[in-house]
């Protein structure tokens, strides 16, 4: 028996030496010393830890510390440990070939299947670990950022109410990129306010369009408690279907976050400057706030433009000696070229693209190098056809701001003798792809000539003297100098009468200052008012499809436009459904905790037909506008039930109204609630006209059913793809 | 003269035969599909070839491999792609990543001076020194990273294609 005791005795004595030691060779980050700042990053699905937009946040973050002596900052990525017995595996939706991942997350909203209890996963590591950091720092007052991208931002958007209070304050910014659930109600029915330049999230920072309102798998309703919408950020890009529902099928734009000048970046520096508003002055002169060139582009976009006519000879090889020396200058604000060359009708060519776009300049340096002059002898030449061969022939990158250098010794055809264009049609063309902003090079005496154009297209004209070097070298400068110019959204709609608000606000000059916004209403290059501030509203009288533009100028001598496109129709817009009225759901029957509940309520005349939510989570639609009633079946009573109904038409689904069934469980021993117009918790089912709550819950019978049936077919499809992968390998 | 007659199929044999013939080319597309995918979605050999160009020290102990074959559609991870990390033991310094980087037969330059001196930045994964370059069509992103305190010292390779 003695013997028995001392063996236990060492026995657990040696496994907690091993427990001991193997807590000191591995230190946990939740004993890291508290910091002035901590960032917490929750990446996407599958991304490996400390993947491409984990490590952008904190490095850019960590770069604006100026004094990192001053400054102490702690970095974590949900997934390196596990807290509170939960570890976010940010699960892959690439997982196999039918992607099962993706659809569990698809059907259930991401809330169940791998991918649902992934995010649990997060959520519950994310208020662990906060929990445990702001017991341990609340002395040192140390503030968070919190970033999210993806899965991860699912994640941190689904934790958010249930962070307490007192550590919410302790967060000075949430950064948000493809969200999944996104939402902003502005862009919500046939009309939606977004698009009318009205009534923005303070949360939005970027939208794929005006209608842009749930993310692929819906959308947190509300997004971010009402304490936190000013200090969240969502960035969601075009051609990205993850947070935009409505998108083609593509996922372009959400691998675009993290590039250079993009929303990673752009979320840092603002993070950091809410974050230098909370320290004392010399802390926070520590952190650089400033904005960086270029953010918000995608880089900056130059075609070269050369005539290469007899005359032009020189002029060329100076070319030739001012492309080599630059090229570095352009690479570094992460900008690309293109050559263009062009001669006149009757000659060997008009125009000819030599070199597309490309980050790497060798072939745009070979063919520069491989230029000679030749013919021409008359002027003037197709300058015109030559940038219409630019605007359409190169393949512009989407949110790049755009130049076109243009080099010659003349004049050109208006309308051009090739192709017909004019210089009103190029503008336009210019516009409507971005704008493209054109700089014509051209000796004295041409100035006059060229100068329309260059302010049909917010471009400005340099005259060379005979210095080709030095007046490219100023085009240059102009172009990455230029204020970035931006508008809120890329696309306007309304009916005539209905006003728009333009809003330039997010426009920007690095070591300048703007000083006017001309605005072109309807881009036929003629500016319709000019206003020193960033915002005008415009009142479109009658039916217009089109583009709008605003020019922004700063007082270092240059100039930048940005455009967006314009549909004013007076097709009457359909309203949303009226919310349906008199909603009651009677328990009818009750077997253990299951119930079944019968809905009814009013017709409404503007409906197309009902949506039923069972605990935010929708089970079923009706077709039929004249139903009015229905029995719901299996319904779990654990906890109280939700049932929410709303109507649906061609402009969307309205404001749902609910009825809340109590729990069997609850302090109302009456298992069958009985229609009163109380309120909850009282046993009787309330109608309500709020917008459905947070989907955040599972928790119904028909859903788990729901669940159970889609494993079977998930199962199925396993069966099917393990028989295919058989086939193959014996195939191959 | 000679009456023509049209002999009309019951509707429900018509659409019987219309949901058969429709099942049958969904089997074959679906199956079809999953065929394409399986012979489509395979890491390529060129860029496995690169990846095993990189020869550790025995002594660093493999954390982390994920690759990544070619798919129709990648969503948050880059396809294909080459993700490894090594626990290094000891921080990797600049004489011995530039040892390795010649060993693999890679000529990349160099980012950093592989010394972690920013002691009031905590957490994983502080990166310390880096290469970064092209091989083919495939992009090469070396990082040597610390952890604050001093913990995991870890070397990751990361391989993915040009965009």
């Amino acid at each position: 028996m003695k013997s028995k005791c001392v063996f236990l005795i060492v026995f657990f004595l040696t496994i907690t030496v091993l427990i001991v030691n193997s807590n000191t060779s591995s230190a946990l980050s939740i004993d890291n010393q508290c910091t002035i700042v901590e960032t917490i990053f929750a990446r996407g699905s599958g991304q490996p830890l400390q993947d491409r937009e984990a490590t952008r946040f904190k490095t850019e973050i960590g770069n604006r510390l100026k004094d990192e002596s001053v400054i102490s900052i702690n970095n974590y990525e949900l997934g390196t440990e596990s807290y509170g017995g939960y570890r976010y595996p940010a699960v892959s939706v690439n997982n196999d070939w039918l992607h099962t991942n993706a659809i569990g997350a698809f059907v259930s909203g991401g809330q169940a299947f791998a991918y649902g209890d992934s995010v649990k996963q997060g959520v519950g590591e994310l208020k662990s670990y906060l929990s445990q950091r702001y017991a341990k720092c609340k002395s040192a007052g140390t503030q968070y950022i919190l970033g999210g991208y993806s899965q991860g931002a699912q994640v941190i958007g689904q934790a958010m109410p249930d962070i307490p209070r007192e550590i919410r304050d302790q967060i000075v910014f949430v950064g948000m990129f493809g969200d999944p659930k996104l939402y902003y109600p502005e862009g919500e029915g046939w009309n939606p306010p977004a698009c009318q330049g009205k009534d923005y999230s303070p949360w939005r920072r970027a939208a794929s369009n005006c209608k842009l309102d749930n993310g692929s798998l819906g959308a947190h309703k509300p997004y971010v408690p009402d304490d936190m919408k000013n200090k969240t950020g969502l960035w969601c890009y075009a051609h990205d279907e993850i947070c935009d529902a409505g998108a083609f099928p593509e996922t372009s734009g959400h691998e675009t976050y993290k590039n250079p000048g993009l929303a990673i970046d752009q979320a840092a520096r603002e993070a950091v400057s809410k974050l230098a508003k909370n320290l004392p002055n010399d802390t926070a002169s520590q952190i650089d706030t400033s904005i960086a060139k270029g953010s918000g582009t995608t880089g900056i976009d130059t075609v070269f433009i050369i005539d290469t006519t007899g005359s032009m000879s020189n002029i060329i090889e100076q070319t030739k000696t001012f492309a080599k020396d630059s090229a570095d200058k352009i690479k570094a604000q992460n900008g690309r070229v293109a050559l263009v060359v062009y001669k006149d009708a009757g000659d060997v060519y008009t125009a000819q693209i030599m070199s597309q776009f490309d980050d790497d300049y060798a072939t745009f340096l070979s063919q520069l190098g491989s230029l000679t002059a030749s013919g021409g002898g008359d002027t003037p030449e197709a300058g015109l056809h030559a940038l219409m061969t630019a605007f359409d022939g190169l393949s512009w990158k989407n949110g790049a701001t755009k130049a076109a250098v243009v080099l010659t010794d003349a004049p050109f055809h208006d309308p051009d003798i090739v192709d017909g264009s004019t210089a009103a049609t190029v503008a336009k063309r210019s516009l409507e792809i971005d704008p493209i902003n054109v700089y014509p090079i051209v000796p004295s005496g041409q100035e006059s000539f060229w100068q329309n154009l260059a302010a049909l297209t917010s471009g400005q004209v340099i005259t060379s003297n005979g210095d080709t070097v030095t007046a490219l070298t100023t085009a240059l400068t102009k172009i990455q100098n230029r204020p970035v110019a931006q508008l809120k959204n890329t696309d306007y709609s309304a009916a005539p009468g209905q006003e728009i608000t333009f809003d330039a606000s997010d426009s920007y000059v690095v070591d300048a200052n703007i000083t006017a916004y001309d605005w072109d209403f309807d881009g036929d290059g003629t500016f319709d008012a000019t206003t020193t501030i960033p915002i005008i509203n415009h009142t479109y009288p009658a039916d217009f499809t089109g583009t709008m533009q605003v020019r922004v100028t700063a007082d270092n001598g240059t100039i930048a436009s940005a455009s967006a496109s314009v549909t004013i129709s007076s097709t009457p817009a359909p309203t949303l459904p009226s919310t349906p009225q008199d909603l009651t759901a009677t328990v009818t029957s009750t077997t253990d905790t299951t119930s079944t509940v019968h809905v009814s309520w009013s017709a409404e005349p503007d409906t197309n037909g009902w949506v039923v939510t069972l605990n935010d989570m929708p089970i079923g639609t009706i077709t039929d506008p004249s139903q009015t009633s229905l029995d719901i079946t299996d319904v779990e009573r654990t906890d109280d039930v939700t049932i929410g109904l709303a109507g649906v038409n061609e402009a969307g689904t309205g404001d749902f109204s609910t009825a809340t069934i109590p729990s069997l469980t609850a302090s109302s021993p009456s298992p069958s609630p009985s229609p009163s117009p109380s309120t909850s918790p009282s046993p009787t089912p309330t109608p309500d006209t709020k917008p459905s709550g947070p989907d955040y819950s599972v928790c119904s019978n028909l859903f788990i059913l729901v669940k159970i049936a889609c494993q079977a077919a998930m199962l199925a499809l396993y069966l099917i793809q393990s028989v295919v992968k058989l086939v193959v390998a014996l195939i191959i | 003269m000679v009456k023509s007659t049209t002999v009309k199929r019951p509707l429900l044999k018509r659409a019987l035969e219309a949901l058969v013939i429709f099942i049958v080319f969904l089997v074959l597309a679906v199956v079809g599909f999953l065929l394409f995918q399986a012979i489509y979605e395979r890491p390529p050999e060129d860029m496995l070839k690169i990846s095993d160009q990189f020869n550790p020290p025995s002594s660093w102990k493999l954390v982390t491999s994920k690759i990544e074959p070619k798919r129709l559609q990648c969503i948050d991870v880059e396809c294909p792609s080459v993700w490894k990390v090594w626990d290094t033991g000891s921080p990797v310094t600049h004489t011995e990543l530039e040892a390795l980087l010649q060993r693999s037969g890679w000529n990349l330059s160099i980012s950093g001076d592989c010394i972690f001196d920013n002691p009031n930045t905590y957490g994983n994964n502080n990166e310390i020194c880096s290469a970064k370059g092209d091989i083919g069509q495939y992009e090469l992103d070396i990082s040597v990273s610390v952890s604050n305190p001093a913990g995991n010292n870890q070397i990751r390779l990361n391989i993915m294609k040009k965009e």
